[in-house]
């Protein structure tokens, strides 16, 4: 694919992808560390005010991430493999986290088709792809501006990705509540498991 | 009494009965060939054990079932034998532990070829019967030949909605526009309890409520908007469901506070239609001749353990509201006692209210005799069940639970633990490795395997 953005000088590889990607990886380090260490709060409201406030930074770090270090590494002249692979590389280091902590009640198989279910590891990465179509097209507005795009900002592709991905999200969590979705992953499980 | 006559001694035991019955000792239902009792057994989702106004919550207001429990018999130390729903209502239904019923998840289909359940032993005894509500067991909605009415549903995988739930009515699905469920249900169970009919009947109804998404009516949405919550338990947060694997289905993604308080207006809903039940069988005169049963699938954690749901044998999720209210067959009604009753104990218990016998596959024990003050117990321990219920992040376990302690087991990494559940309710200090928890084991573990293998003998 033709990198539009050819008027952006490419940083080296440590810069343009590696430092994005390791800052936001032990952004989420910390925030983990710090949500799961909290229960020395001996005031009952500063417990709490702590561990509602940590949940939700969290919760929206591990959510909205992509579309942050996507841009960060669009700025730096990553091109567009290095962009999506780097942006996905906090949500897979989570999943690989949580296949191996439900690999206590589940068998190994088990705990991999755990990251097809909806909340939390599927819902991440359906919603991290339209975040990174988001930020690509936001990326070209900001350099188009500055002529260091040389193409259209709004293009069929991004926004497909964009609209499947917020249509997939509503299945998977807002219609019905999700239990339709739910309903056909646990007979999904029926099939292969039981 | 050595020369006594046989019309003198009978003579003297007649009067001796009637002295005692007035005195209140002896049910009349002992001492004459009645008729036999109508059967109502109101089961509740997820509702826990102490979220009743007669057992002190800090503002729920529950008439309906603080009447039952002040005429009846309140078995406040009641438990689930698996706190999951699917297989929680196999239990009730066929009054056997799960590994002998086999519906082991909410995954695990009902065999109806296999398991049989109280209505086939009541049909035999004359009984008309009806299943009105939420059946919520994995497989097609099976053909139940013993009973004459069948109203359910199979929306959202069982579950139903609050509002708008098509039920499926003796076979044929029916649009409910603008009903709400628990009314809708309701509505029904007095339909059928009018009914005109020489045979006496067994009413199973089995509501949605309380069981998330809670959406009360819109008439008591908000009555507990500003209540105080601050009694919750002291780890509770208000994202809760932000932990990894908290959420899974069903639980709106909203605050704790938002979703407790949608549970207890979605219980005030409930308690307000069983009032209009337990006023219906007043007008139509048979209150004293029905027994009702009212019980909790399960237990349910608001915050205990950083949890909001009921997957695991931890107190508040094997602890449910069980009473018996029937005016004929009790002595000493309003009373609470110590003695164990499981959700295994319903079916031969209304058998034996019936003068049925149950099948000698039944695991539970007939509560009746505690209900007429002839015993304070039946039993001094029972087996605790859960088995994976896949994507729940809850290890499969199992374990003795006995009028002090609880022995749990797990598959996979975590270990085995001992706790005093009088002193330690929340399960922080295991005693497995002290004397006195090495003093335990052996017995615990020989429960254990008895339980496995064969039937509860009440030991």
């Amino acid at each position: 694919m033709e990198n539009k953005y050819g008027r952006i000088e490419k940083a080296a590889f440590l810069k343009r992808f590696m430092i994005p990607v390791t800052t936001a990886l032990l952004g989420w380090l910390v925030l983990h560390l710090v949500s799961e260490h909290l229960g020395w709060i001996e005031s009952r409201v500063m417990y709490k005010f702590a561990m509602n406030v940590v949940h939700v930074v969290l919760c929206s770090y591990l959510a909205f991430n992509g579309f942050f270090v996507y841009r960060a590494m669009c700025m730096r002249g990553a091109g567009l493999a290095e962009r999506i692979a780097g942006s996905y590389i906090t949500p897979m280091a989570y999943a690989i986290k949580e296949i191996i902590r439900v690999s206590e009640f589940f068998t190994v198989g088990e705990s991999f088709y755990y990251c097809l279910c909806a909340y939390p590891v599927l819902g991440m990465f359906v919603g991290q792809a339209g975040l990174l179509a988001l930020s690509e097209i936001l990326c070209r507005v900001y350099y188009k501006k500055r002529n260091l795009y040389n193409g259209n900002a709004v293009t069929v592709l991004p926004v497909a990705v964009f609209i499947a991905s917020m249509t997939a999200l509503y299945f998977l969590f807002f219609y019905d509540a999700g239990a339709m979705v739910f309903f056909a992953y646990s007979e999904l499980y029926k099939l292969i498991f039981k | 009494m050595g020369n006594m006559t046989r019309r003198e001694l009978l003579s003297r035991t007649g009067k001796l009965a009637v002295g005692a019955t007035v005195a209140g000792l002896v049910p009349n239902t002992l001492l004459s060939g009645a008729a036999k009792p109508n059967i109502i057994f109101i089961l509740i989702d997820d509702l826990r054990w102490d979220h009743l106004g007669c057992m002190g919550h800090p503002f729920l207001k529950t008439p309906g079932m603080d009447r039952l429990a002040g005429e009846g018999v309140h078995f406040t130390n009641a438990f689930c034998t698996t706190s999951l729903c699917s297989p929680s209502r196999a239990s009730f239904l066929t009054g056997q532990y799960v590994h002998r019923h086999g519906v082991k998840d909410n995954l695990s289909a009902w065999d109806n070829e296999k398991n049989h359940t109280f209505f086939d032993n009541l049909k035999e005894a004359g009984y008309r019967n009806a299943f009105i509500g939420k059946w919520h067991m994995p497989g097609k909605i099976p053909k139940i030949d013993s009973l004459d009415r069948f109203i359910t549903f199979d929306a959202s995988g069982g579950q139903g909605y609050y509002y708008n739930c098509p039920l499926i009515i003796d076979g044929v699905r029916t649009e409910r526009p603008g009903r709400y469920i628990t009314t809708d249900l309701t509505d029904y169970a007095i339909q059928f309890i009018e009914e005109k009919s020489e045979k006496p009947f067994c009413l199973y109804l089995s509501h949605k409520a309380v069981h998330s998404p809670w959406r009360p009516p819109k008439d008591l949405d908000g009555i507990y908007q500003n209540e105080d919550l601050s009694f919750l338990p002291r780890e509770y947060f208000s994202f809760i469901s932000f932990l990894s694997g908290k959420i899974i289905e069903g639980a709106p993604p909203a605050t704790t506070e938002y979703n407790y308080r949608n549970y207890c207006e979605s219980l005030a809903a409930f308690d307000r239609e069983l009032v209009r039940l337990l006023d219906e069988l007043d007008k139509l005169g048979i209150t004293h001749n029905t027994a009702v049963v009212l019980a909790g699938d399960n237990g349910y954690s608001w915050g205990e353990h950083m949890d909001v749901g009921k997957r695991d044998a931890s107190e508040v999720n094997m602890r449910i509201p069980f009473i018996v209210r029937y005016p004929r067959g009790t002595v000493k009604p309003g009373r609470r006692p110590e003695g164990m009753a499981l959700n295994i104990d319903l079916a031969p218990t209304l058998l034996d209210l019936a003068g049925a016998a149950p099948g000698k596959d039944c695991d539970g024990l007939s509560l009746k005799p505690v209900l007429e003050n002839r015993k304070e117990k039946v039993r001094g321990s029972f087996l605790y069940e859960y088995f994976k219920d896949f994507p729940y992040n809850v290890p499969e376990q199992c374990g003795v639970r006995t009028e002090r302690h609880i022995y749990i087991t797990y598959r996979g990494r975590r270990k085995a633990g001992i706790f005093d559940v009088n002193k330690d309710p929340g399960y922080r200090k295991n005693l497995i490795g002290t004397p006195e928890g090495k003093r335990m084991l052996p017995e615990m573990k020989r429960l254990l395997a008895q339980y496995r293998g064969g039937a509860d003998n009440g030991k």
